[in-house]
C-alpha cells in the first residue's frame, strides 16, 4: 500500500474510533461526490439514517502545518467550492487527521492503552467567500475544534437544533 | 448497487412522494420547502427517509440516491423494479401481454412490432374519442382533445419476460377534499380515457362472444355506449391477428396516486379477430359517418326543371371499394358538378355519409370542389 493510501486508511480508523465511542454510525455516500467521503448519523443502521447527520471530507496529513491558531491545511479548489456550499440538506465539514511522518509512529500500544497519533481537527467552511486562487486554498482548522467523542456529540446536538455544525 | 445519475435525474420528488404514500410511508415533518421526513414501519422497525423536494441543494442527488437505496433495502427488491413502479405511481397503466409461439424468444420481429405499436395507438385513440363522446365510428377527423391526449401517453421501457408493452397514462393525483367523491364525469379527461378503455374492452369482449354464438351484430351495437366502436374493434383485431400472437392479454390498472379505477383484465384470443373485424365493417357500413371526405367522379346529374337543387351521383371510394354516392347540391355548387362531369375531372366533398338501403348518401355536402390539377399527378 502506498503512503497516501495508508494515510487515508489511518484517517478512517481514527474517525471510526471517535464515532464508535460517541455511539454514532458511519456511512458512505450513495453517489460519488468528491467532497464527501463519509457521513456520520446519530443512530441507526446503513438503511436507517437517523437525524441528525453530518457529512465530511476526510484528509490526513503528515506535513508540518500546526500553528498557534490551528491547523493550516491546503485544500484543493474543487473541495473548497463544494464545502463552502450553503444550500445543503445535510451539513458538511472538513476533517483533517494529522499524523507523524513515519508510519511506525502513528500508533503505539501497550496492555494498558492504544495511542493514535496525533490528532484530528474539524472546520465548517459553509458560506466562506469564493477565492481567486487557482490551485489550493489554505484553510485554518481552529485548535479548539478537535474531533473528540464529546465534540462530535455537541456538534450533532447543534445540527439537530438546525444550527451550523 | 449505486444508482446511476441518469435514473436519479429522471425521478421527480412529487412522484416519489406519491409512491411513498402508496407504500405506507407518511410524511412526519416538513423541512420548509426543501425537504420532508418520511417514516414507515417495517416489522418492528421504524424507517426514516429524507425526501428532497427542491432540486437546488448541492446534495440533492445524494439525497435522492439515499431514498432509492433505502427503498431497495426496505422492499427487498431490485432497484429497477422500484424505479419502474415510482414512474408508474402517477400514471394509469395499460399492459399488453402477447402470448404465442412467435413470442417465446421474448422478442418480436419488426413487422409484428410495427403492427403492435400501431394498434396500441389506435386502441388508445379509440378510447380517447369515446371518452369525448361514444360513437359507432370515429371518422378520420378525430377530436383535438383525443389527439392531444395521445401526446401525453408514454411507453414504459420493455420489461424482461414475455413480450409486454406497457403504456403509462399520466393522471393528476387525487387531492383529498371535503364531501362526497367526485362523480365520474368530473374525473380528469386522462382518467376518463382509461376507464372508457377498460369498459370498452370488456364490452368488446362480451359482444364478440355473444355475436359469435348468436351470429348477429346486435351485441356490438348494444355496447356502443360503453365505448365500443369500429375503430376499437379494428385495433383489437389488429393486436391479436397482425401481431402474430395467439392471445393478447390487456390489463388496465389505476395510478396508485389516484384510486377509483378497478383493475380490469381482458384477454383476446386470435380466433375473435375475424368477429371483431366483421363488427368493424358492419359499424362502418351502417353508421352515419361525420366529416366523411368523398373523392370521385361525377357519373350522374339530375335536376328537375326550375329546381334549385340537383342530385349528383359520384363514384368514389368508400371503405376501400368503389361505391356510388348520391348527394344533393345547392344551386351554387351544381354548376361545379356539371363542369366536373364535362371535363371528366374528379371532385372532392365533405359531408355525413350514411347508408340508405343499398345506396350511400352524403348528407349536408360542403366544400364541393373540383379536385386540384396538381394533386392529380
Amino acid at each position: 500500500m502506498d503512503i497516501n493510501q495508508r494515510k487515508e486508511k489511518f484517517g478512517e480508523a481514527y474517525l471510526r474510533a471517535v464515532a464508535s465511542v460517541a455511539g454514532f454510525t458511519l456511512y458512505r455516500p450513495e453517489v460519488d461526490d468528491d467532497s464527501v467521503d463519509w457521513g456520520i448519523a446519530a443512530r441507526g443502521t446503513e438503511v436507517l439514517r437517523r437525524r441528525p447527520r453530518v457529512e465530511l471530507q476526510l484528509k490526513c496529513t503528515s506535513a508540518d502545518v500546526l500553528r498557534e491558531d490551528g491547523l493550516h491545511f491546503a485544500l484543493g479548489l474543487r473541495n473548497y467550492e463544494q464545502l463552502r456550499e450553503t444550500n445543503l440538506l445535510v451539513p458538511r465539514i472538513l476533517l483533517v487527521v494529522r499524523v507523524p511522518v513515519e508510519p511506525g509512529e502513528w500508533l503505539s500500544q501497550s496492555e494498558r492503552e492504544l495511542t493514535l497519533r496525533h490528532c484530528a481537527w474539524w472546520v465548517s467552511l459553509r458560506g466562506l467567500e469564493p477565492t481567486p486562487n487557482t490551485g489550493t486554498v489554505t484553510v485554518v482548522l481552529p485548535r479548539l475544534q478537535v474531533l473528540s467523542p464529546g465534540a462530535l456529540h455537541r456538534m450533532m446536538e447543534r445540527i439537530n437544533r438546525g444550527e451550523a455544525p | 448497487m449505486k444508482p446511476d445519475t441518469e435514473s436519479l435525474m429522471a425521478l421527480r420528488p412529487l412522484e416519489l412522494a406519491a409512491y411513498l404514500r402508496s407504500r405506507g410511508w407518511h410524511e412526519a415533518e416538513r423541512l420548509g420547502e426543501r425537504a420532508s421526513i418520511w417514516l414507515a414501519r417495517r416489522g418492528g422497525e421504524e424507517l426514516e427517509l429524507l425526501l428532497p423536494l427542491d432540486p437546488t441543494p448541492g446534495d440533492y442527488m445524494s439525497r435522492l440516491a439515499e431514498v432509492v437505496s433505502t427503498l431497495e433495502a426496505a422492499e427487498a427488491r431490485p432497484r429497477s423494479e422500484i424505479l419502474d413502479d415510482i414512474a408508474a405511481t402517477t400514471a394509469d397503466t395499460v399492459r399488453f401481454r402477447f402470448l404465442g409461439p412467435t413470442f417465446e424468444q421474448h422478442s418480436v420481429n419488426v413487422e409484428h412490432g410495427v403492427h403492435i405499436y400501431e394498434n396500441v395507438r389506435e386502441l388508445l385513440l379509440a378510447a380517447a374519442c369515446a371518452a369525448v363522446g361514444p360513437r359507432p365510428v370515429f371518422s378520420t377527423r378525430k377530436p383535438t382533445r383525443a389527439l392531444e391526449y395521445l401526446t401525453t401517453v408514454q411507453l414504459a421501457p420493455p420489461a424482461r419476460g414475455s413480450y409486454v408493452v406497457t403504456v403509462r397514462s399520466p393522471v393528476p393525483p387525487t387531492l383529498a377534499h371535503q364531501g362526497a367523491p367526485l362523480p365520474e364525469a368530473d374525473e380528469p379527461f386522462e382518467r376518463r380515457v382509461i376507464s372508457t378503455l377498460a369498459t370498452s374492452l370488456a364490452g368488446a369482449h362480451r359482444a364478440a362472444i355473444r355475436a359469435a354464438s348468436g351470429a348477429t351484430f346486435q351485441p356490438f351495437h348494444d355496447e356502443v355506449a360503453s365505448g365500443v366502436s369500429a375503430n376499437l374493434c379494428e385495433a383489437l383485431a389488429g393486436l391479436v391477428a397482425r401481431s402474430g400472437a395467439r392471445t393478447c392479454e390487456i390489463t388496465v390498472a389505476e395510478a396508485p396516486s389516484r384510486p377509483g379505477l378497478e383493475e380490469r383484465h381482458v384477454s383476446f384470443s386470435a380466433d375473435v379477430a375475424p368477429v371483431l373485424r366483421e363488427a368493424a365493417r358492419v359499424f362502418r357500413a351502417s353508421a352515419l359517418r361525420e366529416d366523411f371526405e368523398l373523392e370521385g367522379l361525377v357519373i350522374r346529374l339530375e335536376r328537375g326543371e326550375g329546381a334549385t337543387t340537383g342530385i349528383v351521383t359520384v363514384a368514389g371510394v368508400v371503405d376501400s371499394s368503389l361505391r356510388k354516392v348520391r348527394l344533393e347540391l345547392e344551386a351554387n355548387d351544381y354548376p361545379t358538378a356539371i363542369e366536373a362531369h364535362l371535363k371528366a375531372r374528379p371532385v372532392r366533398c365533405e359531408g355525413e355519409l350514411v347508408r340508405e338501403g343499398r345506396a350511400h348518401v352524403l348528407r349536408h355536402p360542403r366544400r364541393f370542389v373540383l379536385k386540384s390539377e396538381e394533386r392529380e399527378e
